[in-house]
């Protein structure tokens, strides 16, 4: 037992080295620099959740005494939670099944078994990350607001040790039909293409039907009593939906009186204990089911797995504009970045459409309307800017293949942009919807039933087009930023030996880059406002332009000289 | 797309809505909600073009109402698809809600007796939307609710509909 637990523990740190850049361990200063950072983050995390706790607290949205009740904190968690459950589903297939370093560590002394669990291990401390990043400050700052007893945070450090164990273990139960799944749609691009109109017809079905059941007039002031009482019924049935996870909750909260005094009783443990049952039980069912498997798929040879295709002839590009071709060419294999293009192009101007049926049910004011067209360049922005992340690794996921790039006999700059070229078209196209449906949205309202066509004021309408070349000229420039981050600080040896979804703090600082920019961007608009908001458009315009122009300096800039020493 | 991004993505969705919400409108500062008080039967129709005479037993507070099971052929759709003419008995219930101002005017229209499904005495994909006939495949005994859906205690109304066959 003692020599299986060291042969795990060498495993997981060996594994642990591999994926994380644990160098700064090396010094002192550079650890305290790092735990500090660390302390920082999670403390602007919290403060996140305080102040939306706090406002909502201080407008007695959910409750009219000032407190919140536990199912808010539930509906959160059971969302993460749900999320977390599918990506350790993705990712545990891929890990266990699917990464290369499993045939490397096969080889090693140490039983299957040993290297089985390792995995487990891993994916188990990368969820306690994440939820210390994320789920705890949301736990920790509901306790803040509701003024929990002092003893709640150590017991919520306590349960976080526990609650991040329950996604592993169900992913590592369910990855093995999703295996089988991912392996048999893989082999059927018609079933692919099904699959992906099926879900698209799905999503767009839900989201006419949510709009269509849009009331004609909100007026979320004058109806308060009635929307009170409709949040609090979705509340209580989304606890009653997801029982368990509101038995995790209440385990956590104790309840949302409780945890001011009783926070820990016998029910608490009882919750407990059931939870660390199931988490045995589905490690058990994963250990006797999925560990076969993960042993024939691991030790099975791969070079014999590549299906021959008919040979084609070979096309000859124009120099210059064979890394564009070639790019798109690798991209649109994959189904998973069509789909995802689709979802790029799509669910902006569904959001915009979506935002502008809710905003025409409400008699707004002046200010209001200064406030919708804010938020519409707002959220168009967000969503847009979203999809960019990715690109912050886009270099570094092809691993050791980044090195043959380099010896190419062209300038590099040309390589780089083919990587981006494609989402810089789906940009353009989504901009474009996403603007005619803004435009679209206000040009047609339904009045009793039935849609009228109102005439647009002009200068509204060159708002409207201003609002869509200021999102285009914002997303190209951050996705060239995206991608400026990989260039000068890529995670290649990472993605080349990992063979898991590597969290990339590239993409960690895409995000609130793009966050800042779309807010900074709305801001702008919002308080540059001259007479009119027309001429804050136009100095938002100016500094957009002056953004992609310093961003695209920079890029061809460090590529001609960092991109082959790097 | 990771999780914080999506969570951050719907936090400026929702909040946008918010904001605007109660920043941002005309200075109503406050809105009466008028609830559905009262929800009557005014006219029962039947394909056979007799009339119908509606009772109400004060004592356990419901309406009712015997008629006559006079079949007509209907047509439906069988389980393949197909249009079939069958003998059925079509009930079309006319009722109203009081005050006309109810701020939500939906109601909710359910069969409490014979639980479902199957409905039998009516037919299997029984509609009961406003309008729409309650169709009798058979003699038998029907209970239906109508709840105003604006609140949980809003206004009710039962009614027993005692199909039965002419001596």
């Amino acid at each position: 037992m003692k020599t299986y637990l060291r042969n795990l523990k060498t495993l997981v740190v060996m594994q642990l080295r591999d994926k994380l850049d644990l160098s700064f361990i090396r010094s002192v200063r550079s650890t305290i620099i790092k735990v500090m950072l660390a302390i920082i983050k999670l403390a602007v995390v919290i403060v996140v959740f305080w102040g939306l706790f706090t406002v909502c607290k201080m407008l007695s949205v959910f409750r009219p005494f000032g407190y919140i009740p536990d199912t808010v904190v539930n509906v959160l968690f059971t969302l993460i939670q749900l999320m977390s459950i599918i990506t350790c589903t993705v990712g545990l297939t891929k890990t266990l099944y699917m990464t290369a370093d499993n045939k490397v560590l096969l080889t090693l002394p140490v039983s299957s078994t040993n290297v089985y669990m390792s995995k487990l291990v891993l994916y188990y401390i990368f969820e306690l990350k994440k939820n210390v990043g994320l789920t705890l400050p949301l736990f920790v700052a509901y306790g803040i607001v509701n003024n929990a007893v002092w003893y709640y945070y150590p017991w919520m450090l306590f349960c976080f040790l526990f609650i991040s164990l329950v996604p592993v273990a169900i992913g590592a139960v369910i990855s093995i039909p999703a295996l089988y799944v991912g392996k048999f749609i893989a082999r059927f691009k018609w079933l692919q293409a099904i699959l992906v109109l099926g879900a698209a017809s799905a999503v767009t079905y839900g989201l006419i039907y949510v709009i269509g059941i849009i009331p004609a007039n909100i007026n979320i002031m004058g109806q308060w009593g009635y929307i009170y009482q409709g949040i609090d019924k979705f509340l209580n049935a989304f606890a009653n939906v997801f029982k368990p996870y509101y038995y995790l909750t209440l385990m956590m909260v104790g309840g949302t009186l409780r945890i001011r005094a009783q926070l820990v009783q016998g029910d608490t443990f009882a919750y407990w204990g059931v939870m660390l049952a199931c988490v045995v039980a589905l490690i058990g069912i994963s250990f006797l089911l999925a560990k076969p498997l993960f042993v024939k798929m691991a030790s099975k040879q791969f070079e014999f797995d590549k299906r021959t295709s008919r040979p084609h002839r070979n096309r000859v590009h124009r120099r210059r504009l064979s890394p564009f071709f070639e790019s798109m060419q690798m991209d649109l294999r994959s189904s998973t970045f069509v789909i995802g293009a689709f979802i790029q192009l799509v669910l902006p101007a569904i959001a915009i459409l979506l935002l502008n049926r809710l905003y025409a049910a409400m008699n707004t004011n002046y200010s209001g309307q200064v406030m919708t067209k804010t938020f519409n360049l707002l959220v168009m922005l967000v969503m847009t800017l979203a999809f960019n992340n990715t690109y912050a690794s886009v270099y570094s996921r092809e691993g050791a293949a980044r090195n043959i790039l380099k010896t190419r006999p062209q300038k590099p700059v040309y390589t780089l942009f083919g990587r981006i070229a494609f989402r810089a078209m789906v940009i353009v196209l989504s901009t474009v919807a996403v603007t005619v449906t803004y435009y679209l949205a206000q040009s047609y309202r339904v009045v009793d039933g039935e849609t009228v066509q109102i005439a647009l004021d002009s200068v509204f309408v060159k708002e409207i087009v201003l609002m869509g070349v200021i999102t285009l000229i914002v997303s190209e420039a951050h996705l060239l930023w995206c991608a400026d981050m990989d260039l000068m600080n890529n995670f290649a040896d990472q993605y080349q030996t990992v063979g898991v979804q590597f969290d990339s703090p590239n993409e960690r600082n895409a995000t609130i880059v793009g966050f800042l920019l779309a807010a900074l961007f709305a801001f702008l608009y919002y308080f540059l406002s001259d007479r009119g908001t027309y001429s804050s458009l136009v100095k938002g315009l100016v500094i957009a332009v002056a953004l992609i122009v310093a961003r695209v300096y920079l890029f061809i800039t460090r590529a001609r000289l960092y991109f082959v020493e790097k | 797309m990771k999780k914080s991004t999506v969570i951050v993505l719907l936090v400026v969705f929702l909040g946008s809505v918010l904001v605007v919400g109660i920043f941002g409108m005309q200075a109503v500062p406050w809105q009466e909600i008028v609830y559905v008080d009262k929800i009557e039967i005014t006219n029962i129709l039947t394909s056979s073009g007799k009339d119908v005479d509606i009772k109400y037993n004060e004592k356990h507070n419901y309406y009712y109402a015997f008629i006559y099971y006079e079949p007509v052929k209907v047509t439906q759709l069988d389980e393949e698809g197909n249009t079939v003419e069958v003998d059925a008995f079509e009930v079309t219930l006319v009722w109203d809600y009081s005050p006309k101002n109810a701020t939500n005017n939906k109601v909710k229209v359910s069969i409490v007796e014979p639980a479902s499904p199957p409905c039998d005495p009516l037919t299997d994909n029984a509609k009961l939307g406003r309008g729409d006939p309650i169709v009798f495949r058979r003699a038998g005994n029907v209970h239906l609710r109508y709840a105003a859906a604006d609140s949980a205690t809003g206004a009710t109304l039962d009614i027993w509909l005692y199909v039965v066959v002419q001596p």
